[in-house]
């Protein structure tokens, strides 16, 4: 599979809020732009 | 970016922390680690994978960082929680990385960060922002 770059579309993964409930990133960047930061830290 | 979301907010973007283990876990270690904005937890790693981002060594672990900025190892080592950090679903070698999707999906942005010391510059990140908003007419 080819690595993902700029211009792609980006994947609707589905993450967790801090309650649990499951939400897509498409829900968050129909609304506006979405700017993620991906953590290294767990811990 | 710490102090910085105010400038993230005027370009109408939403700011999302993205972290390892469940919803809560994520947001607690975000917390612990003075993040500012919404965080997101990812209990299978499986977007980190999606967008490709890599895995350090065991050097790139423990002494790298020490050797490329120590006073932010220091800081991260100040702050990080080894209990935490021995759950089945912390990868401890998973390294960060930041992206940018514009209103209609595409990726404006990516980095995938090639150290754990290695950070997206913030004014890249507000750049490819500003490569978001809709052209003017005329302009």
């Amino acid at each position: 599979m080819a690595e993902l770059a700029v211009g792609d579309v980006a994947p609707d993964l589905t993450l967790l809020d801090p309650e649990e409930k499951p939400v897509t990133l498409s829900s968050l960047w129909n609304r506006a732009p979405l700017v993620l930061i991906f953590l290294r830290h767990f811990g | 970016m710490q102090g910085r979301s105010a400038e993230f907010e005027a370009r109408g973007a939403q700011l999302i922390a993205v972290g390892q283990g469940t919803g809560a876990e994520a947001a607690a270690a975000a917390r612990r680690h003075g993040v500012g904005f919404p965080c997101l937890g990812d209990p299978g790693h499986a977007s980190y994978r999606s967008l490709g981002l890599g895995r350090t060594g065991w050097f790139g672990l423990t002494l790298a960082p020490f050797l490329e900025a120590p006073r932010q190892a220091f800081r991260n080592l100040k702050q990080a929680d080894l209990r935490a950090s021995a759950s089945p679903r912390s990868d401890v070698r998973r390294l960060g990385g930041a992206m940018v999707v514009d209103a209609s999906g595409r990726i404006r942005f990516l980095h995938r960060s090639a150290t754990t010391t290695d950070v997206p510059a913030t004014d890249a990140l507000l750049g490819a922002l500003e490569a978001c908003r809709p052209a003017r007419p005329g302009g």
